[in-house]
């Protein structure tokens, strides 16, 4: 409920955007304006609002205190000398995120290093001049990265390639970053035309696995391309090679990052949370190049194709925080998004990136109930076509082409058995079991039928049995003539 | 006919392998159990098609190494930078 309740009051109402504009009927289908839910961007378990009323204004006297109350502290209610501007960091160059009217008691929690701005309760940034009273009270910890000053438009657009990853970055100041380039012949190069780019200052591959890789050489080619960034993990197909003989052509700077890394695009910078470090293990998605961006009030997490041990490993690291818009991890497989990495980024926004109808069933139901469950608004490019998201810092907008959010659809109802009658009186249903005669020869000793579908161990029952040629199932991997052995 | 093929990725129970050369390179989407044991991300494989459907496969262990040398130096010089002098 973070994300959706618009508490009353003109402050938080002011912080909040509840007054910005609903979309117009007509608008809604492919363009939703929403307020800027995100608001503990910097202050995720800091109360919402915490502002005390003026009725409870303590006036400092000089009258002695009584011996009662001797005990108690009274510190002078820190309030706003004249009218102020909230800002989403400290200084004018951060997206203006409310006001404040003159006198309006704040509560200040943290002051930047040089003390010249004040951060209240709420996550937003005044002037300190514009501040009476105010306590003396410690910087504030930003972290992982300082919430970037965010002037003008962020532009994310994550690129139908089809069954692939293409996502473009571009900031109000004309920097560019391309994350992954879909398969050969994307036509990737073409869109980043269509979208106005003319170079890019960065081309992240996540990882060198076809569907991330196979469109970037025509994209180094044919646009200058500043820098690529790597996970360092090698791999040997056509499309890697081609990938590494399109950088050294156009001698563009190539460098492995890993956690803790920082990778700037004009005056904002990716965290880079993840791999853990560049020495090649042959894991090519578990490596993945997990970036976040944070834009003012807005958080951006493009997760590659890492995996659930890649997000445990972030989450047990402590790198993880509420994220606004959420790239899912590896098309929506169920080899990434588990609960526990979900309940700890909490998406308002989740694009997964599939072709449709492709082969591997992405996204997977059990990662789309998975993204319902923790309230997220789910886009993916088979469904929408390309989808982009923009942020001015304070407020996003999400357009596609085509369609709008993914409504959620009830899970299907299993009736829990009634704990009031735990005997129930069953009911014996007497059906005939039919003989099997489509039993593989090849497994003399035991029934399994022939394939279709090809069956693996785990999925019958029987262990350490006689394996005869040709052994369709391929139970016996040493030849021993025993399938499946314990 | 045999072409060479190379593993792009598994993907659960599927393999994506990308097989022939040049104009004849294409993607194609078969299942693990299709190819020999002891195949990896990476392993080069002489394969025999018909259409989408393996006739045979056999790894090429020169091929994935020859592959493996040959993409290595070719990183290591970026690593390096020696392609901005």
């Amino acid at each position: 409920m973070r994300r959706l309740v618009c508490v009353a009051g003109f402050l938080v109402a002011s912080l909040l955007g509840c007054g910005s504009p609903t979309p117009t009927p007509d608008a809604v289908a492919t363009e939703a304006v929403i307020a800027h839910k995100i608001f503990a961007t910097l202050t995720a378990s800091a109360p919402r609002v915490a502002i005390t009323p003026p009725s409870a204004t303590v006036k400092p006297t000089d009258t002695p205190l009584s011996p009662d109350l001797a005990t108690f502290t009274v510190t002078p209610v820190a309030v706003t000398v004249r009218g102020a501007n909230l800002r989403a960091g400290p200084g004018t160059s951060y997206a203006k995120v409310g006001s404040l009217p003159q006198g309006q008691p704040v509560q200040v929690v943290a002051r930047n290093a040089a003390g010249d701005w004040l951060q209240l309760a709420d996550g937003s940034w005044i002037f300190a001049e514009l501040v009476a009273n105010a306590p003396n009270v410690s910087v504030a910890q930003l972290s992982p990265t300082e919430a970037a000053p965010a002037t003008g438009t962020l532009t994310v657009t994550f690129i139908d390639v089809g069954q692939g990853d293409s996502i473009l970055i571009q900031t109000a100041d004309g920097h560019a970053a391309l994350i992954d380039g879909g398969n050969p012949g994307s036509g990737v190069l073409a869109k980043l035309r269509q979208a106005g780019v003319q170079k890019l200052d960065l081309v992240v591959v996540s990882h060198p696995h076809s569907d991330h890789i196979g469109g970037l050489p025509e994209v180094i080619k044919g646009i200058p391309v500043a820098q690529v960034v790597a996970s360092g993990q090698p791999h040997t197909t056509p499309d890697y090679e081609r990938l590494l003989d399109a950088i050294a052509g156009a001698k563009a700077q190539y460098t492995e990052v890993k956690r803790g890394d920082k990778l700037a695009l004009g005056g904002i910078a990716f965290d880079v949370l993840s791999p853990e470090r560049t020495q090649p293990t042959g894991d090519l998605n578990h490596n993945s190049v997990v970036l976040r961006l944070t834009y003012g009030r807005s958080v951006f997490q493009f997760e590659g194709d890492a995996d659930a041990a890649a997000e445990s490993s972030m989450r047990a690291a402590g790198l993880l925080g509420i994220v606004t818009v959420l790239k899912v991890g590896h098309h929506g497989s169920r080899t990434a998004s588990s609960p526990a990495f979900l309940a700890a980024v909490q998406p308002v926004i989740a694009v997964y990136s599939a072709g449709a109808g492709n082969d591997y069933g992405h996204p997977h139901q059990q990662t789309i109930q998975a993204l319902q469950a923790v309230g997220a608004q789910i886009y993916g490019t088979d469904r929408n076509g390309s989808v982009t998201v923009t942020s001015d810092g304070s407020t996003y907008r999400v357009s596609t082409e085509k369609g709008g959010p993914m409504q959620k659809v009830a899970a299907t109802a299993v009736p829990i058995p009634s704990r009031a009658n735990p005997m129930p009186v069953p009911t014996v249903v007497t059906t005939p079991v039919p003989a099997r005669t489509d039993c593989d020869r090849a497994y003399p000793d035991v029934c399994i039928p022939s394939p279709p579908p090809d069956l693996d161990c785990p999925e019958i029952p029987y262990r350490n049995f006689r394996v005869l040629p040709p052994d369709p199932h391929r139970f016996d991997g040493d030849h021993d003539g025993i399938g499946c052995e314990s | 006919m045999t072409e060479k093929a190379a593993i792009d990725r598994f993907e659960e129970k599927m393999v994506v392998l990308i097989i022939g050369e040049g104009e004849a390179e294409r993607q194609v989407i078969v299942p693990k159990k299709s190819l020999p044991r002891g195949v990896r991300e990476g392993t080069w494989l002489q394969v025999e098609m018909d259409a989408d459907r393996v006739v045979s496969a056999v790894i090429d262990t020169e091929e994935t190494m020859r592959a493996k040398q040959r993409i290595l130096d070719k990183l290591e010089r970026l690593r390096r930078g020696e392609h901005l002098e």
